[in-house]
């Protein structure tokens, strides 16, 4: 038997999902070893093993055909601020665009962060201003140079750089996206003096227009470079010595797989992979139930998450903000606000008004009903009182929880100081969770030009199914799936992922283009793409091309992202006018009717290529469709608060374990899995499908 | 027991405060989606806001509280204006750009929706952007020129744009006509159709998902809520009067603005009597608009964290003499007010209500120095792709420092709201320009124990452009006092400014590889613009320097390794370090204590010796007295026997009874304004540089550029 696996690290738990080749899945989970992530990843093979019979990690990393990984490295890297230290090389005249920020100072706060205008700061710099060295030369917007670089004083600036200690060089100039010529001889220049210094070039890294953020991006990358090298040779090492054939594929933010070589070159692909991963899962499992849009929401620990996957194509981000700066790196578009099982609920005693959030308990004191010590009531505490959470089997029994503790703490911080009854104070925390939750949902949607409606709901996180039958209703969503997956779903996202990269280049082309010129950029972009691909083995009907163009109305500041028919195909005359329109039609359905404006003109602004590797995947393994009656898998019942009733109402308890694919339960009901619990009102109804996830319906 | 108490139900308002505060946020983001000029997509030079049937706020956006109340206005307008006749339907939008009724100034178009649930009027939507231009003398709809309103373009005083639904052509076509930029004031109205559009459709489904009768009880209880918060925050804050008078330049004239602010209990009156006549160049402000000012400045210090509705208004009236800058009359024309009469409004009602807090123990946090304005520039010509534009130039300016740190460098366009600007790419892939250098000024900020935020300065040449030149309409807030000005002590930061260099040496240092790193290097002739429409040709330079924060409190009290960090960032000048702050340096970089130590005691006993300080009476029994509250950072307010008096809260020093004004008690230093940091050296002889120290401890305590003798106000 030969298995692929998947190993996600998380803030808590590294998850290693194997999937065989009959498509059988089996989890094996361990705690995350910040200290050294590769022991917490051999740790949790060990217990995928240990699922499957077998006796330790090596048993089952010989039989291991191909090896996916999730990393946190270089979110953690940037949050720790422990990369290398990093200088940088840029235009003369234009050292401060990194601290200037172009004024961009609220990115990444929240709404009340943003409203105290007075209390503003920039974020601290990565960079302090004597590690940034200006080099005489400029370049213009066509690529003419101005001023030529002056070899002798960058030689001057490499050796400051070097004696004040740097192990890591972001070069960024002036229009390097229209001529590269000096960053690479800058390159040159350092590599020639100093051949262990990181060298990450803005033309490279990010070749997109903007100098801010494409600087920010070529640092961040050289930032973490380093590290991100030395832990993935330490992986690789770690696993070979235990058996492993193939070495590890690494999960990018923008969705797919690279080898740990082309990955390290371009480090900052790697941050905030994590939520990636989960969305990648979420559209694998949408296509196995023909289901083109969904919300992929991801509600743990401290936040809740939203990403997006309309038409069968999953949302991007373009220019994502990360640690308060907007980067120049595409990921897989996920929004995130802080509402989560740790989330504290409180009162704003002022202004006499009940309040979940941002704040949140973390991991250890944790909610009051944990017993470590924690006094504020949090979302999970909520949960408890409210009688969706199972005091003796929360984890599937191997923590129980205090129900008296989390009474008393929602009753001292909220229900006295605004004079009410401890349920009402619970159920009143309860619907303003699930409020915050359907706003980011509603921001996610109506503000793009999408009816929520007309999408299905997709439950991750631990803490998301006992409130998304809620959050779905007030959107007037009906179909919400949780999936058997629900709690390790990076894993099985990163078991779906195919090897991708992604090429850009920065071209302005007023519309409509002479199709030579866009070809020719294209067949560079393709060449590169070719080569990676085949570096690492592809050849043939195993390389897709998808080509696409950031285009814009003239004058307009927004660009969307219009993707061109599939193939490498060279693009004439009749492909424009098509796009002309398609474009219109895009523009359109993102930004609401009449929001276009044709009269403009258009122009493109960025080409960009995206090449695949296409993965054999094995098929998930389904299941026969049994009878509906769940009065087997029964095993109790408990009262729980209702919303729709605005009152406990006795409800039935299921064991997902005893759940077979047909059963349909129908609520007042709670189903308790090991990892979670799915809270199925009064007028829903829940029914397992053939790949074991449960279909909820939600009376609207 | 939490106050004030809702007859609603607390869950329920939370929930329905943030769907408002969501709905107004997604107009504001369709304006930046759907809109194409600078001033929308960057300075959110915009407003995204929701109105109660009568006009009252219910909820305003993010972008711009100055224009809260005047959208209010231009709904009570329009309500005025066609109950009668025209008719006010479902579906229908309206257009105002009156200043005299409820705009601004023309440029800023406000389109008015009604809100209709089942044939009943439940509310208003309401935006407002700049447009790219309103046929006026200049390009983009500030003139420079215009003596009266008649030659500052369109002026509407509502008509129907939407009629039930659908465009209005005729109108549409003829506005848009009137023009110098059809297509993109066209879509600048379309933007405003799309938000309003959607501000409707979100408002009609939460009405009628809640009910229309919740939803009205709720909508009047946010309004009493606010007002009520609001009020029990001003009981917390000492009753007083403060005064600040602000200077505006056009030309070779100068008008006075001044205001004195009275708190009694719950009530806060701003009387703008003793402002200057209003003037014959665009620089008045209509009332409503000096209203907005007021809002704005309260928004931003008591009430950053409440909700922005119509509750907020009910605390504060607001006196603007008729014929007035602050109050004009026809045909006063007002194309030029939001960088001038308007700048001048907001920060005199930001200085007084700055000075207000600051005698509150509870809210002297939030002081911050003010900023009254920065410049900025129109250009427009034909670009290197052969279209004509207008576009707008802005920098970022630095905001002033706070009681508790730094001010925020290059933090924004206009030191009130956050604003972005575009990349250097951005601009020379549009339009014809190449920037030499974009920078953080050194020496710019204002000193003090807290450094004010660093503006930025830049320096620009044409490039590629088709005509060999383009046109400047430079803009923004003229006059040498436009930038931060200091408090408690603190320096002002340098004056924001325009210059024009004509007939640059730029082509030969481009022959010689290299370009030009400070204006000094540039050659040529150097014209200091106030308002003015000029050309920049072929070998011609623009400079930007935008505005600097002020600074807090006495520099000799900051942090010397703070000011060695500055220095090593380029934004003090190791001059400036030594002379102004008092840190010497050893050989590197590093702070000599000793010898700083020795100069900051030099400086102050050179304090002493400015001026014999005047004599005092004696106050009996000193050690006695009890503190109120403070007054700013280093005086409080302290009762001795039956009496208040002003001590010094760093050496105790008793200055004078709180009825008198403590400067009188004070050595006053009088200086050249390069004092106050090199870059003031433009202020020289105009102006001069005051300081008034404890006589105790020769802490500083107050700094003040100040017109030098026979340089007055033209208007009275």
């Amino acid at each position: 038997m030969e298995y692929n696996l998947g190993v996600d690290i998380g803030g808590t738990f590294t998850d290693c999902v194997v999937v065989d080749e009959a498509g059988e899945l089996t989890v094996g989970k361990s705690l995350s070893t910040p200290d050294n992530f590769a022991l917490g990843v051999l740790n949790a093979v060990r217990n995928a093993a240990e699922h499957l019979g077998m006796t330790g990690e090596e048993a089952l990393l010989h039989t291991a055909k191909l090896f996916f990984h999730g990393c946190t490295v270089g979110d953690n890297t940037l949050l720790t601020r422990s990369g290398a230290r990093t200088g940088l090389i840029t235009t003369k005249g234009f050292a401060d665009s990194i601290y200037m920020m172009r004024g961009r100072m609220t990115e990444g706060l929240t709404e009340a962060e943003t409203a105290h205008f007075y209390a503003l700061t920039k974020p601290d710099p990565l960079v302090p201003r004597r590690l940034i060295g200006e080099v005489k030369e400029r370049v213009d917007y066509k690529g003419a140079v101005v001023v030529p670089l002056d070899l002798d004083e960058a030689a001057e600036v490499v050796e400051r750089l070097v004696a004040e200690g740097v192990t890591a060089v972001a070069v960024s100039l002036l229009w390097s996206i229209s001529n590269d010529s000096h960053e690479r001889a800058l390159e040159e220049l350092i590599r020639s003096r100093h051949p262990d210094l990181f060298v990450s070039l803005s033309s490279e890294v990010a070749p997109y227009l903007g100098e801010y953020e494409r600087t920010i991006t070529t640092i961040f990358n050289s930032y973490i470079g380093p590290t991100i090298s030395s832990y993935l040779s330490n992986l690789r090492e770690s696993l070979a010595a235990k058996g492993l054939h193939n070495a590890p594929l690494i999960m990018q933010a923008y969705g797919g797989v690279l080898d740990s070589d082309a990955c390290v070159r371009r480090g900052v692909g790697l941050v905030e992979s994590g939520p990636a991963a989960g969305v990648v899962g979420g559209q694998y499992f949408c296509d196995k139930i023909d289901e083109p849009n969904i919300l992929v929401t991801d509600m743990g620990g401290t936040t809740f998450k939203v990403g997006l996957v309309r038409d069968g194509r999953i949302e991007k981000n373009y220019s994502p903000v990360i640690l308060r700066h907007a980067v120049l790196a595409t990921k897989i578009w996920v929004e995130s606000i802080g509402a989560g099982g740790g989330s504290i609920g409180w009162v704003d005693e002022e202004k006499g008004l009940m309040k979940v959030g941002p704040q949140g308990a973390g991991a250890k004191p944790g909610p009051a009903s944990y017993g470590l010590g924690g006094t504020e009531p949090t979302v999970s505490d909520v949960d408890l009182v409210l009688g969706y959470l199972n005091p003796d089997y929360f984890l599937g029994g191997r923590m129980s929880l205090d129900r008296e503790a989390a009474e008393r703490a929602i009753r001292e911080k909220v229900a006295h100081p605004l004079g009410m009854s401890l349920t009402e104070a619970a159920s009143g925390l309860y619907r303003i969770t699930n409020a915050q939750m359907a706003d980011l949902i509603r921001r996610a949607t109506v503000e793009r030009g999408h009816d929520p409606r007309n999408f299905v709901l997709f439950v991750e996180g631990g803490a998301g199914p006992v409130h998304c039958g809620r959050y779905a209703a007030e959107l007037g969503i009906r179909e919400v799936v949780v999936p058997m997956t629900s709690s390790v779903h990076g894993g099985l996202g990163l078991l779906a992922s195919d090897v991708v990269f992604e090429y850009g280049k920065a071209e302005r082309l007023v519309y409509p283009p002479d199709p030579k010129a866009v070809n020719a950029t294209f067949a560079g972009l393709l060449d590169r793409a070719r080569a990676d691909l085949e570096k690492m083995g592809f050849a043939g009907e195993e390389i897709a091309v998808i080509r696409s163009l950031d285009m814009r109305y003239r004058f307009q500041c927004h660009e969307l992202n219009a993707e061109l028919p599939p193939g490498t195909a060279e693009l004439g005359m009749e492909d424009f006018q098509w796009l002309d329109q398609a474009f219109d039609e895009l523009y359109e359905t993102s930004y609401g009717p009449g929001s276009g404006y044709r009269e403009a003109g258009k122009e493109i602004i960025t080409f960009r290529l995206r090449a695949v590797g296409k993965i054999q995947h094995p098929n998930i393994k389904r299941y026969e469709l049994g009878a509906a009656d769940p009065g087997d898998a029964r095993k109790g019942r408990r009262d729980a608060y209702f919303e729709q009733e605005r009152d406990f109402l006795p409800a039935d308890i299921y064991d997902f374990e005893r759940v077979k694919p047909g059963m349909e339960v129908r609520g007042a009901a709670i189903i308790e899995s090991p990892v979670t619990t799915i809270v199925v009102g009064p007028g829903d109804t829940a029914v397992m499908d053939e790949y074991r996830n449960i279909r909820m319906h939600v009376q609207v | 027991m939490a106050e004030p108490k809702l007859s609603v139900d607390p869950v329920t308002f939370e929930i329905l405060s943030h769907r408002l505060y969501q709905i107004t946020q997604e107009i504001g983001t369709t304006l930046e989606r759907v809109g194409g000029t600078v001033n929308t997509t960057q300075m959110r030079d915009y407003l995204a806001g929701l109105y109660q049937p009568n006009g009252d706020v219910l909820c305003a956006g993010d972008a711009m509280a100055w224009h809260v109340g005047c959208a209010g206005v231009a709904v009570r307008r329009i309500i005025e204006r066609f109950t009668d006749e025209g008719g006010i339907f479902p579906g229908d939008m309206f257009l105002i750009n009156d200043p005299y009724l409820a705009a601004i100034h023309q440029p800023d178009m406000y389109v008015v929706s009604p809100i209709h649930v089942d044939e009943r009027l439940i509310g208003w939507s309401a935006t407002f952007v700049h447009v790219a231009d309103v046929g006026a003398m200049s390009p983009g709809g500030n003139s420079p020129g215009a003596t009266e309103i008649c030659h500052e373009g369109i002026r509407i005083p509502g008509i129907k744009l939407i009629e039930r639904g659908r465009i209005r052509r005729d109108v549409f076509d003829t506005i848009t006509n009137m023009t110098r930029q059809p297509v993109m004031v066209g879509l600048d109205f379309k933007c405003e159709i799309a938000a309003n559009n959607v501000g409707r459709a979100r408002m009609q489904e939460l009405y009628r998902h809640y009910g229309v009768e919740l939803m009205e009880k709720v909508t009047s209880e946010m309004l009493d809520h606010t007002a009520s918060l609001l009020r029990r925050r001003l009981l917390e804050v000492p009753d007083g009067v403060w005064r600040a008078r602000g200077n505006i330049e056009a030309g070779d004239n100068l008008w006075n603005m001044q205001v004195q602010l009275t708190k009694k209990r719950d009530l806060l009156t701003f009387d703008f009597t003793g402002t200057d006549g209003q003037a014959p160049v665009g620089i008045n402000l209509p009332y409503h608009a000096t209203v907005g000012a007021c809002f704005e400045s309260l928004l931003q210090t008591l009430g950053y964290d409440l909700p922005k509705n119509h509750g907020l208004f009910r605390v504060m009236e607001v006196i603007a003499p008729e014929g007035t800058i602050a109050n004009p009359t026809y045909p006063a024309p007002v194309s030029l007010n939001t960088t001038s009469g308007g700048a001048v409004a907001r920060f005199l009602a930001g200085s007084t209500l700055i000075q207000m807090i600051g005698t509150s123990e509870k809210w002297s946090r939030e002081v911050t120095a003010q900023t009254l304005g920065t410049r900025l520039a129109r250009h427009a010509g034909v670009n290197q792709t052969g279209g004509y534009y207008v576009s707008t130039l802005v920098g970022l300016g630095g905001i002033g420092a706070r009681s508790w740190g730094d001010g925020v460098n290059t933090a924004g366009i206009e030191m009130g709201r956050p604003s972005t600007v575009h990349n250097v790419e951005w601009v020379e892939a549009n339009f014809p320009l190449l920037y030499l250098y974009r920078r953080h000024l050194q020496d710019g900020a204002g000193a003090g124990k807290f450094r004010g935020g660093a503006g930025e300065e830049s320096l620009l040449m044409t490039h590629d452009a088709p005509e060999a030149k383009i046109q400047i309409v430079a803009l923004g807030v003229a006059g040498l006092r436009n930038s931060g000005f200091g408090i408690y002590g603190g320096h002002p930061g340098a004056p924001s400014i325009l210059v024009q260099v004509e007939d640059s040496d730029v082509q030969e240092h481009v022959a010689g590889g290299t370009l030009p790193d400070e204006l000094a290097e540039a050659g040529g002739t150097h014209n200091l613009l106030g308002y003015r429409d000029l050309r920049l040709n072929a070998d011609d330079l623009l400079y930007l320097r935008c505005a600097n924060g002020g600074g807090y409190g006495d520099p000799l009290e900051r942090e010397p390794e703070a000011v060695a960090v500055d220095v090593a960032d380029g934004l003090v000048s190791r001059e400036a370090a030594e002379s102004i702050y008092g840190v010497v340096f050893t050989e590197g970089d590093g702070v000599d204590a000793g010898a700083t130590r020795e100069r900051r005691e030099s400086l102050k006993r050179e304090r002493q010796a400015v001026t014999q300080a005047p004599e005092l009476p004696e106050a009996a029994g000193a050690g006695t007295a009890t503190v109120r509250h403070p007054l700013q950072e280093s005086l409080e307010l302290c009762d001795l026997g039956d009496r208040p008096w002003v001590r010094c809260a760093r050496c105790g020093h008793l200055l004078c009874e709180s009825d008198k004004d403590w400067r009188e008690a004070c050595p006053v230093g009088e200086a050249p304004p390069t004092e106050a940091g090199p870059l003031m050296d433009l202020l020289t002889g105009q102006y001069e540089f005051r300081r008034w120290y404890c006589p105790g401890c020769s802490v500083l305590l107050e700094s003040e550029v100040v017109a030098a003798e026979g340089r007055t106000g033209v208007g009275r």
